[in-house]
């Protein structure tokens, strides 16, 4: 077992947001979770590594656990240096080249001498197609070349798993085949992932397992084609449907109030 | 009452200017403490604790709503009175060290804003992303937020220095000798003959270099930031 989640809970203030999510992962799963906005899917990839502690649970990584409700400083560096994140606005470290982003946690975490980290950092930009811009700040970057480099600054820490968060949602269209390439090519090398993403192609091609999530409960789950072909609850088919229907952004869809006058609500972002 | 005489304005200068590596002096550490306590009172409004919270909110409102003048003579006439009440001897304190003193508690108020402004003008994802890779947040705060923090700083502390720098010139009301002190002492040794090509003559001085401070933000800005966003 890679990953365990057990009966995580999550509030915040007044909402419950997450209501109690047991989830094991094994080792070199990709896991996919889907659902509408508002789901908890980001507050569950973040309770993971402690950006947002659990209220109530324990989360195993590799043989760590840590339990929501006592958790200390160092219990929670022990998970974050074995899980890393994706972030859906790539988070890039503004102040630094994507060279030294890639470097920052094997310098700074890891303890690799500058030399060594730089090397690895190196290959590893070349591997998700950045090899010409190193020395270029994120801000000059494209959003798709911008998540590339995030993706190579969470592999190189070598994390148990990775998390990804909508990696692709703040992507202009055409940006988004590449990054999902990167992905894809990431995947097939065998680390564990959790990938939150809209895309039902991807979702198909590469997911071990699909996961969809409403109301901070998972509704279910099982193969891609179990879940995004033969759904047998109510709730995953009428979430496909609506994400399959092109007149639909997916991104907007909400679906915590299930009224069809809601569908097209205002926009809230994923 | 003699003519207006402008040469006069140019023998003034470097008289004047004799001055000026005290004016300095004031001017950098009143900076330096400043800064020093700006940012206890930055931490403190940034903390979660509401106690702190409010008591930074408290000093930074007084300090700012206090002219300087004010203060100068609340702590270099004021103090040394209480103090003596208890028993403490502030005669052996230099003038200069009470106008460090006092610039520094005032412009204290606008370097905690200043710091508290710049920290949370930091994307947040950019704390979550270090915190991500596993960097304690010690080392976040040092590698990834301060430095970016800084950049969005840079504009704000060269304003702050050049209004710490004007308020320098209040250094000669309890008689330190800055650069305004040396002009009326110039002024008066001339029996206020030019006195208004004197002033002249110091206010030339203090826009001159205010305008070089100002073009050393510029610089020190455009340096700093290197191409990039913050
Ligand atoms: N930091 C926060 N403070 C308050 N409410 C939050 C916070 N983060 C998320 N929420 C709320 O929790 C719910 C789930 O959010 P999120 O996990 O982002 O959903 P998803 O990623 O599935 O769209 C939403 O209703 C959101 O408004
Ligand atoms: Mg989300």
């Amino acid at each position: 077992m890679m990953v365990s989640l057990k009966n995580i809970r999550k509030s915040f203030g007044s909402q419950q947001v997450l209501n109690g999510v047991d989830l094991e992962i094994d080792v070199g799963e990709v896991v996919v979770i889907l659902g509408p906005s508002g789901s908890g899917k980001t507050t569950l990839l973040r309770t993971i590594n402690f950006l947002d502690p659990g209220d109530e649970g324990s989360v195993t990584v590799g043989n760590h656990t840590v339990n929501c409700k006592k958790h200390s400083r160092p219990d929670v560096l022990q998970l974050r240096r074995r899980t890393a994140m994706v972030f859906q606005n790539y988070n890039l470290f503004a102040n630094k080249t994507i060279l030294e982003n890639v470097m920052e946690g094997l310098v700074t975490v890891k303890r690799r001498p500058k030399p060594v980290a730089e090397e690895i950092s190196r290959k590893m930009l070349t591997r998700v197609g950045l090899s010409e811009r190193f020395d270029y700040y994120p801000s000059a970057l494209s959003g798709g070349q911008q998540q590339r480099a995030g993706i190579a600054r969470a592999l190189v820490l070598e994390p148990d798993v990775i998390l990804f968060d909508e990696p692709t949602s703040a992507l202009d269209p055409e940006l988004v085949g590449e990054v999902l390439q990167t992905i894809k090519g990431i995947a097939e090398t065998g680390i564990t992932m959790i990938v939150v993403t809209h895309e039902i192609a991807f979702a198909k091609e590469v997911a071990s397992r699909v996961i969809y999530m409403q109301d901070g409960v998972i509704v279910e789950q099982g193969s891609p084609s179990e879940i995004l072909v033969h759904p047998k609850d109510p709730r995953t088919q009428r979430f496909l449907r609506r994400i399959t229907d092109p007149s639909q952004d997916p991104k907007h869809i909400d679906m915590r109030e299930d009224s069809p006058a809601n569908e097209k609500s205002v926009p809230t972002s994923a | 009452m003699n003519t207006f005489q402008p040469i006069e304005i140019l023998r003034a200068v470097p008289k004047i200017f004799q001055a000026f590596p005290t004016t300095m002096l004031i001017l950098l550490a009143s900076l330096a403490f400043s800064m020093l306590i700006g940012a206890v009172f930055a931490m403190m409004s940034l903390s979660r604790n509401k106690v702190l919270n409010a008591v930074s909110k408290g000093y930074v409102s007084f300090m700012r709503g206090i002219p300087t003048l004010i203060l100068i003579f609340l702590i270099y006439l004021g103090m040394p009175q209480l103090l003596k009440q208890v028993g403490i001897d502030m005669t052996g304190i230099s003038l200069t060290a009470y106008i460090i003193a006092c610039l520094s508690l005032s412009a204290s108020a606008n370097m905690s804003e200043m710091m508290r402004s710049a920290y949370l003008a930091v994307d947040k994802g950019q704390r979550e992303a270090a915190l991500s890779v596993g960097m304690s947040p010690a080392a976040a705060f040092a590698r990834i937020i301060l430095p970016q923090a800084v950049g969005v700083a840079i504009p704000a502390l060269g304003n702050n220095m050049i209004m710490l720098f004007k308020e320098t010139s209040l250094a000669f009301t309890i008689g330190v000798l800055d650069m305004l002190g040396k002009a009326r002492a110039v002024s008066a040794a001339n029996y206020g003959a030019t006195k208004l090509e004197i002033y002249i003559a110091a206010g030339i001085i203090f826009w001159a270099l205010c305008f070089l401070m100002e073009k050393g933000t510029k610089l020190a800005e455009k340096a700093y930031t290197k191409g990039r966003k913050i």
